[in-house]
């Protein structure tokens, strides 16, 4: 019987199969990422495929933030949102790995 | 007060302790702990599940028993768009979006928590920090919201059976 590991290191190759050119795959991910809406100053960066913790393929998504230009405690509920929008849009995409939003400085 | 609400009282009072420019080793402890009050919430909530109360002791020692990868592979099978066969007929309908919320926020505050302990080549802003907190929290209100259903049974289940759930 395949594990759980392996059943999920498939669907990642066959979303990534799907996906074939890098080029591609990152035009189509930025794509479902473009309509979330993004505080003043915060932009998406890039985009990074590896693996997480657990060793899971997973996607890194990193935003870069202008601090200081409203109180951290909004800019946290604004950017809370972000990662909640990030983690809906890629499942209604399909990605089958697991997408963390990090929040760098600009 | 709980440990899982402490932890995350605790959260909040470390990331925003410093005026100025915030102290990395308070940022870094304020999203562990964020990650912890979440864990001991669903470890607290699937042993009180499973176990019975007496002999004293026994609750706290099945808690121990519990594996950060391994509730974190349980999450993911809930959050991934296609559910697996052991799970479809437990789950007639479907994952509710409170749960769902649960699993990836676990899933989220796991990763940073990892991050925060290990990889110091990261840097931590503040509203990074509140931001894991804020998820915690939403996870907290959304349990609260689904704990007595048969999804979160089937969900605390998963997590204390963990690897050996799919044999």
């Amino acid at each position: 019987m395949e594990s759980l590991h392996g059943r999920r290191r498939r669907r990642y190759i066959e979303c990534m199969a799907a996906l074939a050119q890098p080029d591609l795959r990152e035009s189509a991910i930025r794509e479902v990422l473009a309509p979330i809406p993004l505080p003043d100053g915060t932009s998406l960066q890039r985009l990074e495929f590896r693996d997480d913790s657990t060793g899971e393929p997973a996607l890194f998504v990193v935003y870069s933030v202008k601090e200081g230009a409203e109180p951290d405690e909004t800019l946290a509920t604004h950017l809370q949102a972000v990662r909640a929008a990030v983690r809906t849009r890629l499942r209604a995409f399909g990605l089958p790995i697991t997408p963390y939003t990090a929040f760098i400085s600009a | 007060m709980a440990l899982a609400d402490d932890l995350l009282t605790q959260a909040h009072r470390l990331a925003t302790m410093d005026t100025g420019i915030p102290s990395q080793a308070n940022l870094r402890r304020a999203v562990s702990s964020a990650y912890y009050s979440l864990f001991h919430l669903l470890i607290s909530e699937a042993v009180q599940q499973a176990v019975p109360s007496t002999p004293a002791g026994l609750r706290e020692r099945a808690s121990r028993a519990f594996s950060h990868a391994e509730m974190k592979k349980v999450c993911a099978r809930f959050t991934t768009a296609r559910l697996t066969d052991d799970l479809i007929p437990l789950l007639s309908h479907g994952i509710l979006p409170e749960l769902l919320s649960v699993a990836e926020i676990f899933e989220s505050l796991q990763e940073w928590r990892h991050i925060a302990d290990y990889d110091v080549s990261f840097t931590f802003l503040r509203a990074d920090a509140l931001t894991s907190i804020g998820e915690a929290r939403r996870a907290f209100s959304d349990w609260n919201l689904i704990r007595n259903t048969d999804e979160a049974t089937v969900f605390l289940a998963a997590l204390a059976f963990g690897a050996r759930w799919s044999k």
